[in-house]
């Protein structure tokens, strides 16, 4: 059986940001998602390295679409969490309120 | 009107040295959103940091990737050799099929095939996480030691026979119950 990492919290928003994007799931897509809700702009970058990573641990699928002239001839890869990340993801989620909810400085201020 | 892209002098460094998995994607992503109205500054800093990501990536990964897959690599072949030593010593030793199979020698030789498969396995991992051609490198690994093991066991079978070394029971056997001659 595979040993369960953690994930780092970029990989954890990431993986986020791809389920919310759902279908259109691609670097800049993704890259934007973060920035919207984290307000603070993220590397197209570090976003793919963090989707390399989170496709080795097997958590995320990828599949390349067509090549259009918009962007020189070189395709887009549409990524898609696979039914681990998605459990990965409610995992973190939950461990994450239950660490939140005891703290009382933090009272109020997590959704 | 003039078409807005993105540098072309930073994108033919970003394939030179920021070659990575989704580099191309990254490519894309570049030139599309360039063409969508990103300055270049933009385009530069992207450019840089995937730079950056890849080289320190490679060099984290290749150094940790080197270092075991030369104890992995030491340990196989230290295995297989040990193993074709032992063959090879016992050999000159064997003269029954009990000789061949007494559990000391069995043991000591599953301990080292045990730990020479552990070694190829881990080679055969460490080859398919750099995505190196995993199935060629295995099935040559694979190739390697069958030969050695095969070639081994051939050798060590007819070894006695080109000898000419036989047990005493099989002498005693071929010669049939010694002759007592009657004194002159």
């Amino acid at each position: 059986m595979r040993k369960r990492e953690y994930l780092g919290q970029l990989e954890l928003m990431v993986l986020l940001a791809a389920i919310q994007v759902h279908r259109n799931a691609y670097g800049v897509s993704i890259a934007r998602a973060i920035e919207e809700n984290s307000g603070r702009a993220v590397a197209l970058a570090s976003v793919y390295a963090a989707l390399e990573r989170l496709e080795d641990k097997g958590l995320i699928t990828s599949v390349r679409g067509e090549p259009t002239a918009e962007r020189g001839g070189k395709a887009r890869t549409y990524f898609k969490p696979s039914p681990a990340g998605l459990n990965e993801a409610r995992e973190a989620h939950a461990t994450l309120m239950r660490l939140g909810s005891g703290l009382p400085g933090l009272k109020g201020q997590i959704a | 009107m003039r078409r807005r892209g993105p540098p072309k002098v930073g994108l033919w460094l970003l394939q030179r040295l920021g070659r990575g998995y989704h580099s191309e994607s990254l490519i894309g992503d570049l030139i599309e959103q360039c063409t969508r109205g990103q300055t270049s500054w933009w385009a530069w800093r992207e450019i840089m940091v995937a730079i950056f990501i890849v080289q320190a990536g490679r060099r984290q990964s290749s150094q940790w990737l080197q270092v075991t897959r030369a104890f992995w690599w030491c340990l196989t072949e230290v295995a297989v050799m040990l193993s074709v030593t032992l063959i090879a010593d016992q050999s000159k030793n064997w003269h029954t099929i009990k000789d061949r199979f007494s559990p000391t020698v069995i043991v000591t030789l599953m301990v080292l095939f045990l730990i020479a498969f552990i070694g190829l396995r881990s080679l055969i991992l460490i080859h398919r996480r750099e995505r190196k051609r995993a199935a060629i490198h295995s099935l040559m690994a694979l190739f390697v030691t069958m030969t050695l093991g095969l070639g081994t066991l051939t050798w060590a079978a007819t070894a006695n026979h080109a000898k000419g070394q036989l047990s005493p029971h099989e002498q005693s056997t071929i010669a049939g119950p010694p002759i007592s001659r009657p004194p002159l």
